[in-house]
């Protein structure tokens, strides 16, 4: 299990956003890594699997509570914008120059966890579980379009976050 | 996309960054949950895990008793059957009918004789009792649940 924790802890902390959400949904995932602990003993690909799990649990778990938000509180679909005209940024050369690994890791984990959900979840599958468009598409039961999109303005929306430099005094956890 | 898009700088420059970023540190207190869960799982008395998970004669005895419960209750249906008296069911039915007609022609009587404006009002002021149900529990929900 110490090995895998930080990987699994990252991925569902990196898609929910919430560090205590990441928290219980590890525990589940290895709750569940327990159940299968003959199989996944001697198996070379406990990682993978792991991985899979997580992603897939922080999915159902992101999914129920979106539900649960829209019956009461987003009657209208805000996210459902892929007509809308593109956003541009040019990135500054400087972005992210300067600032020592340590301190741009935090950075980078509070800008994403600063975007919205819709933008966020794919550019995070697309980007660190390196998904393919279409299989993103189908993970969120959303249309490849809007996939494209959101991943396009979650982009330029991250690199507004680290250029707008370091985002205020909750950047340190 | 043209060479010069900003997009594709951005592009490069977040697949880069993003591939370099380090894991984060797991909680110390994660696999100290994880085992107090599974030792708090493992005290629990085997009826309350899955069925699957269940001692095998417990879920042969659970398999049979189900069956016998279904057997019973079949058994117990067609005794009933046979002994209600045929005459004795259709007064009952009878009987069903004619409080129907009664509630009808009261229901349609009041209907008629209401003046329609207070008809209205009525149907209005149980649909703003239903819109305020709605909004208290959407209130309700949004200051005691979303906002944990």
């Amino acid at each position: 299990m110490r090995a895998y924790q930080d990987m699994v802890f990252t991925t569902a902390a990196r898609l929910t956003g919430n560090d205590a959400q990441a928290e219980d949904i590890a525990q589940e995932v290895f709750l569940k890594a327990y159940g299968s602990f003959e199989n996944l003993r001697s198996s070379h690909t406990a990682g993978g699997w792991l991985k899979t799990v997580t992603t897939n649990l922080t999915l159902n778990y992101l999914s129920r509570h979106r539900k649960r938000r829209q019956l009461f509180s987003e009657l209208r679909k805000p996210d459902d914008d892929t007509g809308a005209p593109e956003e541009r940024f040019a990135v500054p050369d400087t972005l992210l120059d300067g600032i020592d690994l340590r301190q741009r890791a935090a950075l980078i984990e509070t800008a994403l966890q600063r975007l919205p959900e819709h933008q966020r979840l794919p550019l995070v599958l697309y980007h660190f579980e390196e998904m393919p468009y279409d299989d993103i598409a189908r993970k969120l039961h959303v249309s490849l379009a809007k996939v494209k999109i959101d991943i396009l303005r979650g982009r330029t929306a991250l690199a507004r976050l680290l250029a707008r430099g370091v985002i205020g005094d909750d950047s340190g956890r | 996309m043209k060479p010069s898009d900003p997009n594709d700088k951005l592009i490069g420059l977040l697949d880069s960054v993003l591939h370099e970023q380090p894991l984060r540190r797991a909680p110390a207190r994660l696999a100290t949950r994880v085992l107090a869960e599974i030792e708090r799982r493992e005290r629990l008395p085997w009826w309350h895990h899955s069925f699957a998970h269940w001692p095998l004669a417990a879920r042969a005895l659970f398999l049979i008793l189900c069956a016998a419960s279904v057997k019973f209750a079949a058994d117990a249906s067609l005794w009933l059957t046979d002994r209600i008296e045929v005459t004795q069911f259709s007064n009952e039915v009878a009987a069903v009918g004619v409080w129907l007609k009664i509630t009808i022609t009261v229901a349609s009587t009041v209907l008629h004789n209401v003046p329609s404006l207070w008809f209205y009002g009525g149907v209005v002021f149980i649909g703003a009792l239903y819109a305020a149900l709605f909004g208290i529990s959407a209130a309700a929900y949004r200051t005691l649940y979303a906002q944990r």
